[in-house]
């Protein structure tokens, strides 16, 4: 999540300061800018490398002894989530 | 072998930096298949001499075996598969789509954006691909196309596409630079690295130095030109030409978006993580030309050797540093300077950081395989932990991918000099100083905040060993500001002390990128900082060292590319404009 907020962010800045390099200085084609940035930075969050579960599909015998511990760290926050409600 | 590996070692850099100023007149992938040889054939008579029968006869394997297969197979599927895209018209059927993306809300501003960020959305292994597909679309926006935009906005807008082209080889998920470097970090504390552990800064980094050259041109080409007078040489006929896509152009084009998923995302499901990215493409270009009935002859023209036979070259080059003990020396010398007080371990890491800006080959796939290997083995000897190294390695993948382009070699960036017809070296400048204070910081700071989230694990647990929360965000985007902040400033003030002298633009040139090392330095020194000193030295020890190495740094780039604005016709340009 927070791959995708930095990159929305950056985008929509490199949007920005690309459309003023161009001289392109009206408040529409700035804010066009601006929209093309964030269009270009979702496409490339969504590709990125996401942050993995448990099955992470590393080779079986690295794996086995990692799947539990991630598992423990789950149940864990979904508790902590629970308690807070 | 010492003796060997010293001698092994200054063949390599002599002549590198030989080719690199232009003594020796020869492709540099020849002239690294020389380096090979000379130095295999040292090897032989040294370790004959020696009675070391083993060792002999190992030389030829040793050399052969450091070509790591995996990222030569993946570029050569995403060199395929560019080719297939063009002979089928895909790249038609990008420009089409760019054409029509004008009449939306997005309007021209958003449209250039996007067009400008083309390459390191399409992700394809190298930056030269796509540009040669698209450069002659761009120069139609200009005044000898559809006069769109005035020469200096072209020129900005070139500029821009070109970084973010040459350097969109770095992320590519097949065959992309930064798979060296994710191979060598994948182990204990990165276990899934292998699936884009360096992608994310490589992205971030990017994004804003592809903006930062937008800037830097835009400055430098106003100062120079104040009344949009910039001599494009001119050329008859310019009218902006009519794009014809049939159904081959868009359907090939759908195959590679649905082959470029597939290939992000498969890692990331086990069942079916034996598939490899060569796999899909292969299979996605065969299947491109089935449908679109491609011939092979039009398959072929589109493919670019050159990528390959320069990582082929480099890797081989590198390997004959291997059996020689010349990578030994090397570590050595770099161990050395670590040593030294007033640079230590941090100053080393920043020259490290910026070794290929300082050293630019055609193709960054020739260096990184000698220095990915060195840093690492580097920082495992100074003491810095793995998630430390992750950090180097992102700020030195993005500073490497980017090296191509102000290349003398042949250098990618020529593309778009050549394009728009302005003289040889303009976009230099620019392409190596985002590299130095804009994009290696950046990407340090990237890994140091939120990568190290997704992929660092403990490795007796599995857990993960660090969690980014919105505080880590909040320092992201801070730190992120500061240095845009400041690279923005040197900018500004570097473009104002501009004049038509040459000597004195050169060396407010110098003193700029000066100060860009200084704010890598500090950046790097900062990002190292992971709630234990750096190599057990203190803050201000640390960034005293990040400064000296990265001013050491910034003046042999600025030295070793010969950075300057302008030949002969800018110079009569500002004279005429100031007279």
């Amino acid at each position: 999540m927070f791959t995708f907020i930095v990159f929305i962010i950056a985008g929509a800045l490199t949007g920005l300061i690309t459309t003023y390099a161009l001289d392109m200085k009206t408040r529409k084609e700035l804010a066009q800018g601006t929209r093309g940035g964030v269009i270009r930075a979702k496409i490339r969050a969504l590709l990125g490398p996401k942050k993995m579960s448990g099955r992470r599909g590393a080779s079986p015998g690295r794996a086995s002894h990692r799947l539990a511990p991630t598992k423990e760290i789950w149940q864990t926050k979904n508790k902590k989530k629970t308690s807070r409600r | 072998m010492e003796i060997l590996g010293t001698i092994t070692l200054l063949i390599f850099i002599v002549t590198l930096v030989a080719t690199l100023l232009g003594w020796i007149k020869m492709p540099v992938q020849t002239v690294l298949i020389g380096i090979t040889l000379v130095n295999i054939v040292l090897a032989l008579i040294f370790f004959g001499l020696q009675g070391m029968a083993d060792e002999l006869r190992l030389v030829p394997a040793d050399v052969i075996g450091r070509i790591i297969l995996h990222p030569v197979t993946a570029l050569l599927g995403g060199l395929f598969m560019g080719g297939v895209l063009g002979a089928a018209g895909g790249f038609e059927a990008i420009k089409a789509i760019v054409n029509r993306l004008r009449k939306t809300p997005l309007g021209l501003a958003g449209t250039l954006v996007i067009l400008i960020n083309i390459p390191l959305i399409t992700m394809l292994p190298c930056g030269r691909i796509i540009a040669a597909a698209l450069l002659p679309l761009l120069f139609m926006f200009g005044p000898e196309g559809s006069g769109t935009l005035r020469k200096t906005q072209l020129i900005v807008f070139i500029a821009a596409f070109a970084r973010n082209s040459f350097g969109s080889c770095g992320p590519s998920p097949v065959g992309g630079v930064a798979q060296i470097a994710e191979g060598t970090l994948g182990g204990a504390t990165f276990p899934d690295a292998a699936a884009g552990i360096l992608r994310g800064p490589q992205v971030f980094s990017l994004m804003i130095g592809t903006a930062f050259m937008a800037l830097f041109i835009r400055f430098v080409t106003k100062r120079l030109y104040p009344e949009d007078t910039v001599q494009i040489k001119d050329r008859e006929g310019g009218v902006e030409p009519e794009i014809k896509v049939n159904w081959k152009g868009y359907t090939s084009l759908i195959i590679f978006a649905l082959a470029l998923l597939t290939a992000t995302f498969i890692s990331f499901i086990p069942s079916l993580k034996f598939i490899t990215v060569q796999a899909i493409f292969v299979a996605a270009s065969i299947l491109i030309i089935i449908v679109c009935r491609v011939s092979l002859g039009d398959l072929m023209t589109g493919i670019i050797l050159m990528p390959a036979t320069a990582m082929v070259a480099g890797f081989l080059a590198a390997g004959s540093l291997y059996p020689t003990g010349g990578m030994q020396v090397l570590q050595s010398i770099f161990k050395g300077l670590a040593a030294f007080p007033l640079l230590g371990v941090v100053g080393t890491l920043v020259i490290l950081v910026q070794a290929q800006t300082i050293l630019p080959l055609s193709c960054s796939r020739i260096l990184t395989a000698v220095f990915v290997p060195l840093i690492y083995v580097f920082g495992k000897g100074v003491g810095l932990t793995d998630l430390q190294i992750g950090i180097v390695m992102a700020a030195y993948i993005i500073n490497a991918t980017t090296s191509c382009a102000p290349s003398p070699l042949g250098g990618a960036g020529m593309m778009a000099e050549g394009q728009l017809r302005a003289e040889t070296g303009y976009l230099k400048g620019a392409f190596s100083f985002t590299s130095l204070a804009v994009m290696a910081p950046l990407a340090a700071v990237f890994m140091r905040f939120i990568t190290l989230d997704v992929f660092a694990r403990n490795p007796q647990t599995g857990q993960m060993m660090f969690t980014a929360t919105w505080g880590h965000l909040g320092q992201t985007i801070l730190w992120s500001l500061v240095i845009m902040a400041a690279a923005y400033g040197l900018i500004v003030v570097m473009s104002r002390l501009i004049t038509a002298s040459l000597g004195r633009n050169r060396k407010v040139l110098i003193a700029s990128f000066g100060l860009g090392g200084v704010l890598c330095g500090i950046s790097l020194a900062l990002a190292l900082r992971l709630g234990e000193p750096v190599a057990g030295t203190s803050l201000g020890v640390s960034l005293v060292q990040g400064i000296i190495g990265g001013i050491i740094a910034a003046v042999l780039i600025a030295l070793m590319i010969q950075v300057s604005f302008a030949g002969p016709p800018l110079k009569e340009n500002v004279q005429a404009v100031e007279g």
